[in-house]
């Protein structure tokens, strides 16, 4: 390595556990992708804020901001019939 | 009036125990309760090792139906939530006796995956199941009396097959073991029956079921694994019974074991 030279790392942003539940129960959709139906237990996302949608076919969608806390426990729940 | 005195304090003295225990026991009745809500209310805030604990505090005592009813649905449900491995998990929540009451999800707070999974493992379980409630000894000990004790538990094997029609179940042996749970269950049916016409006075009423248990009402297999076996002798038969049935096992005098297609249903 030369002094003076700049390269480039990659670091990847360390990764929490969350879980997600929601009343009576909702699709998940992290930051754009599908995460799978309710309950989801152990759903990695990255430390820091990320957008959740809750979507029920009949009750509808909400959304939420996430903070992914290294502290833990992440619990996002949510109820859609209120 | 001092024996008055005395007199007094000890009643009083009493119905502070009866009280202490009387709100002991209820306490004691209103726990599972209070522990169901509990892990209910952690379930929804997707607390979910928390509620599994809680609910493994519950213990064996379950108060009313209901109650044991919804703890029996989240202590299936909630090993799916908590982790991998959850396979396993739900075998061993549907597979435990207890949880026999649970047919189909019931808890309206599941996604819709959930049922489709949980259908999966009792179709799986279901035969093993349905032996198991039919091997019993006290299954056994009923149709050798033919008394009406193991009515229940039949009963309850026959909605298990049903089940299991109905989940479409691939299993030969269930055929045989529908017709085995149908024939008993008319055999002590009738029993019971023709024991009330004896108490009321009246001669037994013919019936349908009679008639349709007739062919199951020679001596049939009783015990776990049980063999087949022939009539007993005439001097057993006249002695044993008057207007009662009796249903013949290997353990009775002049049994012998020979073939027969619906015993071998027993076996498996």
């Amino acid at each position: 390595m030369t002094a003076g030279k700049t390269i480039a790392v990659r670091v990847e942003p360390p990764k929490v556990s969350v879980s997600v539940n929601a009343r009576p129960w909702a699709e998940i959709v992290l930051d754009g992708d599908s995460a799978g139906q309710t309950p989801i237990a152990n759903l990695l996302v990255t430390v820091g804020p990320h957008e959740m949608v809750f979507r029920h076919p009949q009750f509808g969608e909400r959304k939420q901001t996430v903070d992914g806390d290294r502290e833990g426990p992440n619990r996002i729940a949510a109820d859609l019939t209120k | 009036m001092r024996l008055s005195s005395q007199g007094h304090r000890h009643e009083s003295g009493t119905l502070v125990i009866v009280g202490i225990v009387l709100v002991a026991a209820g306490s004691r009745a209103r726990a599972p309760r209070i522990r169901s809500s509990a892990a209910k209310d952690l379930y929804a805030s997707a607390a979910y090792e928390d509620a599994l604990s809680t609910l493994s505090r519950t213990g064996r005592r379950l108060g009313a139906p209901d109650v044991a009813r919804q703890v029996d649905e989240y202590r299936a449900l909630l090993p799916v939530c908590a982790g991998p491995h959850a396979g396993s998990r739900i075998d061993r929540g549907v597979d435990d006796p207890r949880r026999n009451r649970w047919r189909g999800w019931t808890a309206a707070d599941a996604s819709p995956r959930l049922e489709p999974m949980f259908a999966d493992v009792r179709k799986r379980l279901l035969p093993s199941l349905i032996r198991e409630r039919f091997r019993t000894r006290e299954i056994a000990r009923s149709i050798r009396r033919a008394s009406r004790g193991a009515e229940p538990q039949l009963t309850e094997a026959r909605l298990m097959i049903a089940e299991a029609e109905e989940l479409g179940v691939k299993d030969d042996g269930l055929a045989d073991l529908s017709v085995l749970v149908d024939g008993f269950l008319q055999l002590i049916r009738s029993v019971g029956r023709s024991t009330a016409s004896r108490a009321a006075g009246r001669p037994p009423r013919p019936s349908p079921s009679r008639a349709a248990a007739a062919p199951s009402a020679r001596p049939v297999a009783s015990r776990r694994g049980s063999r087949p076996r022939q009539p007993a002798p005439r001097s057993r038969v006249a002695r044993g019974r008057r207007a009662r049935a009796h249903v013949y096992s290997v353990d009775d005098e002049g049994v012998s074991p020979s073939s027969g297609r619906s015993t071998s249903a027993c076996r498996r």
